[in-house]
């Protein structure tokens, strides 16, 4: 896990990179078919939302399943906003990241108490109610669903998941390199101790999870006007969690770039395998999953633990030096 | 008796009934997390195959469920214990997240093989008795249901008298509270740990076969049952035989009285608001060793 | 670093994958054919009903094509359909739509199965201005959104209710009460308010409302309720899965009525296999069976519609499979009076068409939606579906009321 001031090659070279990559994807929709728009799309979508649980699962260890709750939240909030208020996307969106940091600071202050499997399970449980609380409201539109207003073109939400890609990439370094990081480092390698010195880790806590959560809802806000249609069981999806737990871990988790690598790869990965048999390619995912966990775990290690993240750890590889 | 007695009386029933079956799930799931600390996302897919087992035993040798069940519980023993020895067993001192991928992606290979092989059909057990009940007074239990409940208290009667009173229980307890110290005293982990998750398979077999009578089976339904283990455990707590069993049937209840009261839309808001409220309060359960993981 | 440098050459694997996974698949086809794209549910929740409506879509093409394909200006037009499994999920189909289109450059679109992905799918076409006639999607919401693209030609979802009361509300003694229990889904809530609605209108006394989590796995303490209630007429809202498990629940905990009803369920062949006694008596609404007395072009009459489906395929069909080839043939017409493939020309062609087929009446209201055409209540006696309402294509009488289960067997 990132571990205090990074070597500056390191650093500069992967800035770089995203850099170039970040232009190459602002020029992207003047040449690409929408096809591949809407690919890209939901690859950001879930760059961003590894990146974002990386903040609570990764950097913080709170292995986080509620992400998907958030993402329900900010998902009605938008839509309910846009649909019954008329309010303006760009205005309801907000609204929805904001209800989620809400929502997180309450339910984290009382299950952040938990650590490890305990965590894990009761964040999943206030998935599964929120889920079903969503489909006994009438505000909702209970188990029928709710249609929000059909955008003129596709491409805005391209460039809105590329922002909160971004926003949340960002996140990923500077929270570690603050004051706040360092405090919720010290308290993911051991709580005990840092207590001891004085820090308090509820609230810490809680902001990392606070900020895991405002992207989640936020990527609800802008999926639900962009697949128009949510319904309880689409928004409040465990699914979204646990492919963002599955590309954080296999990128790197508690590095700022690992997860959105996982994402990239891991979504592309999946798009081959749907082409080349509908039918087989969970199969052939879930082996994946399998062989990489076994055959390098190891791996996954060295990269929780390479200060500088992937880019570091390829360089180190190249020149033969262990990390 | 008044009208909303017998009602209240019958969901009671019911909600017991149901609650057997949650606790067959449980049970191995609990021992399988208690003992290797590994949280198995395959348990509902074993519960899966082993309602599909029960099915093509029906279908096509005519073999009866309740009859078939040893035979389930052993096809899954032996499915088991290698999946644990020679994938899992790899993982088996690595962090959490690890375990979970691991056991997910399990799931997924085991939920699809079975997609591609059985389809999305869904199918179900009907038997000459599948439609049987016994009326008591104001109240009726299938007798289906009964089966199921007794079975279970057997299933699990049968697990705590293995853990409490054989040599294999002291050496799984063993390597559970202590695991370097039973390895010093010669106890074969790998081996120990193997045996213990096959004994967990064979039980969500046997739990399978009890649901392919009263439920419809299709090679999806597994996800829902290993969320269903969780609740169980939890409640129950962790590590302790009676505490599954007793979680199961506190569930069945819990989700029953909720459907009946407030709507069937309504059971999962209980279910798992008790399951929070079960976590912060007293997360070791019912009867669950004193909590590990306050934090 | 034996570990790294294997995750190294992981990772490099992953990357060539990755690349591979940007190839535009598949070469262009041939310019005498007619292109349409179906994401269709061949796994999930829907994967049984699915596979019906595909096997509507392909007898409709192969008999189509058996004929030289659809005359357009002299030029006679072969039929490929393209079908992607959407997973049963609203957002998976609504992704292959896209894929359908921009990709697979399919002229029309085929409407998948079930409202939600219906739902999902209208948008992108509607985006794309691509024409999708759909045949499995009955709720209303779907045309409540003002889109110009998307036809239905099935009857809509309050229609399953009131259908099955109407035929309920002939019968002798009339039910006096009500029990109404929905899945908690687009179109099984349309159905249940549907239901709600006709029996307040029209004198039914409705004593239990209450809807449950989609695939339910237990409704014991919903069943239990409606036990102490006694209500003459059940009706179960909600598909196949649900409907199986309701009569399963209510052999064993005892619950009697006059009138077991079913929106989605009875009519597939599933439902009679898998129950087998307990299904006797049991009544649904229907879209369409073979006793209903429409002929039409193409399939002839709705005898042989099913004589010809019963030939390829080995069974009776049921409505999904009739109502599935009714769609394809409505827009093979609307391209035949367009005498174009141009979608904006087939798309005014559709919402003018007006014509008699083996389905039935198949004509579009300006939201697109085919509220012309009757749906008929069936039963289930000896194990077979027989159509029972109206009496004008009743093949024969309902049995009524159905006897308790401790007179059965």
């Amino acid at each position: 896990m990132a571990r205090g001031p990074q070597p500056r090659g390191a650093n500069r070279g992967a800035l770089l990179l995203a850099a170039a990559a970040l232009a190459a994807a602002l020029a992207f929709p003047t040449v690409a078919s929408t096809y591949y728009i809407r690919l890209l799309t939901g690859i950001f979508m879930f760059g961003a939302l590894a990146s974002a649980w990386n903040l609570i699962g990764g950097y913080a260890g709170y292995p986080d399943f509620g992400g998907a709750a958030f993402v329900g939240i900010g998902a009605y909030t938008t839509g309910i906003l846009m649909v019954r208020a008329h309010v303006p996307f760009a205005a309801a969106l907000p609204a929805g990241g904001l209800l989620a940091i809400v929502a997180a600071v309450a339910m984290g202050s009382v299950l952040l108490r938990l650590r490890g499997h305990y965590f894990a399970i009761a964040t999943l449980g206030f998935v599964i109610v929120l889920q079903q609380v969503a489909s006994n409201l009438d505000i909702t539109g209970g188990g029928t669903g709710m249609n929000l207003p059909v955008a003129r073109t596709f491409t805005a939400f391209y460039y809105w998941m590329l922002a909160l890609l971004v926003l949340a990439v960002t996140a990923g370094i500077v929270l570690p390199r603050s004051r706040v990081g360092y405090a919720i480092a010290a308290i993911r390698e051991n709580q005990d101790a840092a207590q001891v010195l004085g820090i308090e880790p509820l609230p810490y806590k809680i902001v990392a999870y606070a900020a895991s959560a405002v992207f989640f809802g936020l990527a609800g806000g802008i999926y639900a006007s962009w697949f128009t249609f949510i319904d309880p069981p689409t928004v409040f999806n465990v699914d979204f969690t646990i492919q963002a737990i599955v590309m954080a871990v296999f990128g790197g988790p508690g590095t700022a770039f690992g997860p959105l690598v996982g994402a990239i790869v891991l979504k592309s990965l999946d798009t081959v395998l749907t082409n080349i048999s509908v039918f087989f390619h969970d199969i052939f995912f879930g082996a994946l999953v399998v062989l990489l966990v076994i055959f390098a775990p190891r791996g996954l290690a060295e990269l929780f633990r390479a200060p500088g993240g992937i880019a570091a750890a390829i360089r180190a590889e190249v020149r033969g030096q262990r990390i | 008796m008044s009208v909303g007695a017998q009602i209240a009386l019958q969901n009671a029933v019911n909600g017991l009934l149901i609650g057997g079956t949650y606790a067959t799930v449980g049970v191995g799931f609990s021992l399988v997390w208690g003992t290797l600390n590994i949280v198995n996302l395959a348990h509902g897919a074993l519960v899966m195959l082993g309602a599909y087992a029960t099915y093509w035993l029906f279908t096509l040798y005519h073999l009866d469920p309740l009859l078939s069940l040893p035979l389930v519980g052993g096809a899954l023993f032996a499915f088991g214990y290698p999946l644990q020895r020679i994938v899992i067993n790899q993982v088996v001192r690595a962090p959490f997240l690890i375990t979970f991928l691991l056991t997910f992606g399990i799931e997924l290979v085991i939920t699809n093989l079975a997609l591609a092989a059985w389809t999305a059909d869904i199918r179900s057990v009907t038997t000459a008795y599948s439609g049987r009940s016994l009326a008591l007074g104001p109240v009726v239990l299938p007798a289906v249901r009964i089966a199921t409940l007794a079975i279970a208290v057997l299933v699990a009667f049968g697990l705590q008298v293995l853990m409490t009173r054989t040599r294999l229980g002291s050496a799984i307890r063993a390597t559970a509270s202590d695991q370097e110290a039973a390895r010093l005293m010669g106890i074969p982990i790998a081996h120990v740990y193997a045996l213990t998750f096959a004994i967990a398979a064979a039980s969500a077999g046997i739990a399978g076969g009890l649901i392919s009578l009263s439920f419809p089976i299709f090679p999806a339904m597994g996800a829902g049952y290993t969320l269903i283990a969780f609740v169980v455990c939890v409640l129950g707590g962790l590590g302790s035989v009676p505490g599954a069993f007793l979680g199961g049937l506190l569930l069945g209840l819990l989700q029953t009285y909720a459907a009946a009261w407030l709507g069937p839309n309504f059971d999962n808001i209980v279910a798992f608001g008790v399951l929070i409220a079960v976590l912060l309060v007293r997360p070791a359960g019912l009867l669950g060793r004193a909590a590990r993981f306050r934090g | 670093m034996r570990h790294g440098s294997r995750l190294i050459a992981a990772l490099a694997a992953a990357a060539v994958a990755a690349t591979c996974g940007w190839i535009v698949p598949g070469p262009a086809r041939g310019d005498q054919l007619v292109k349409l794209g179906a994401p269709l549910a061949a796994t999930g929740a829907d994967a049984r009903e699915g596979a019906l409506t595909k096997q509507g879509y392909d007898l409709w093409a192969d008999t189509i094509n058996a004929r030289g394909g659809i005359k357009v200006g002299g030029t006679a037009y072969k039929v490929q359909i393209f079908y992607y499994d959407d997973q049963s999920k609203p957002q998976i189909s609504a992704e292959l739509t896209d894929k359908l289109i921009s990709q697979d450059r399919v002229n029309f679109l085929l409407g998948p199965y079930g409202s939600p992905a219906t739902f999902a799918d209208a948008a992108i076409a509607e985006k794309y201005k691509i024409p999708m006639v759909e045949a499995n999607g009955a709720a209303r919401k779907i045309f409540a959104q003002g889109y110009k693209f998307i036809f239905g030609v099935l009857s809509p979802a309050d229609d399953y209710a009131a259908a099955m009361l109407k035929a309920a509300a002939t019968l002798s003694p009339r039910p006096e009460t009500l029990a109404v229990l929905s899945a908690d889904d687009l179109f099984s809530l349309e159905v249940a308010n549907g239901a709600q609605d006709w029996a307040q209108r029209n004198g039914l006394k409705v004593v239990y409302f209450q809807k449950y989590p989609v695939g339910a796995a237990d409704l014991s303490a919903p069943l239990t309720s409606i036990k102490s209630l006694h209500p003459d007429i059940i009706l179960g809202s909600g598909h196949l899965q649900e409907s199986l498990l309701i009569m399963k629940q209510a052999q064993t905990l005892d619950v009697n009525a006059k009138f077991f009803g079913f929106t989605v369920g009875p009519t597939t062949p599933d439902f009679a296999k898998s129950l087998g006694p307990a299904a006797e008596d049991v009544f649904a609404s229907s879209q369409w069976t073979p006793d209903v007395s429409y002929r039409g072009p193409v399939f002839g009459s709705a005898q042989d519609y099913a004589k010809a489906f019963n030939q390829k395929y080995g069974f009776v069909p049921d409505y999904h499979a009739a109502e599935s080839s009714a769609g394809a043939l409505a827009l093979q017409l609307a391209i035949q009076n367009a005498q174009s493939l141009d979608p904006l020309k087939v798309r005014d062609a559709l919402a003018a068409l007006d014509v008699v087929t083996f389905y039935g009446p198949i004509r579009f209201n300006p939201e697109g939606l085919n509220v012309y055409k009757p749906m008929v209540t069936v039963q289930i006696q000896h194990g077979k579906v027989v159509t029972v309402w109206p009496a004008s294509v009743a093949a024969a009488k309902a049995v009524y009321p159905t006897p308790d289960w401790s007179a059965r067997q």
